[in-house]
């Protein structure tokens, strides 16, 4: 599933260390995240969207697979 | 720090003498023979045990808090599952060897290999879908 996980963070000026940590998650998994190979949880989906303060479809195209 | 390496020794010491002098009951014949060799044989899984009492909280990082959404949780029951299904497809095709062949094998050198065999086949997936996803 693609997602602009990596541009949002760039924005915020975050490593991905900082957002693992916002998520609760380890750095592997926003690596995997941004590459898009790991599909997130639906919890973690409302996380990610939380900390950015937008919508879970803002972030993640199912249409991008 | 010290007295957490101690107190992990003591333990691994305690818990394989413990198993030593178990095996040993059993066969009373050749007690120490027994009690020193499943000792020594039980020495460094026990030490683990003290290990991860008494030191893996303090010298690892802290898990995430959200263990369950990590990326190594889904890798670790893909690799979990997928060696479980190995381990019954194994288990059946060696039974039916053992059938048709007539071979007699011990149970306890069965179990044995069949432990080993799944530790390696989740170890082997886990690797790889790290390798994978690096």
């Amino acid at each position: 599933m693609r997602n602009d996980l990596a541009d949002r963070r760039q924005s915020r000026g975050w490593s991905q260390g900082r957002l693992a940590e916002e998520l609760g998650v380890s750095r592997q998994t926003v690596i995997s995240l941004e590459k898009g190979r790991f599909d997130p949880s639906l919890p973690l989906a409302f996380r990610i969207a939380a900390v950015f303060g937008c919508r879970i479809e803002d972030v993640f195209d199912p249409d991008g697979e | 720090m010290l007295a957490r390496h101690v107190a992990a020794a003591l333990t691994g010491l305690l818990v394989a003498g413990g198993i030593g002098l178990l095996a040993g009951l059993f066969e009373p014949d050749e007690f120490w023979l027994r009690a020193v060799v499943f000792a020594c044989c039980t020495a460094g899984p026990a030490y683990g045990l003290g290990w991860l009492v008494f030191l893996s909280g303090v010298t690892g990082e802290d898990p995430p808090e959200h263990v369950e959404d990590t990326v190594e949780h889904q890798w670790w029951q893909r690799s979990a599952s997928a060696s479980f299904l190995d381990l019954i497809l194994v288990a059946g095709l060696g039974s039916a060897a053992l059938a048709v062949s007539g071979l007699e094998l011990a149970a306890s050198s069965v179990l044995a290999w069949l432990i080993l065999f799944a530790f390696a086949d989740v170890a082997v997936r886990l690797t790889v879908l790290r390798r994978r996803a690096a």
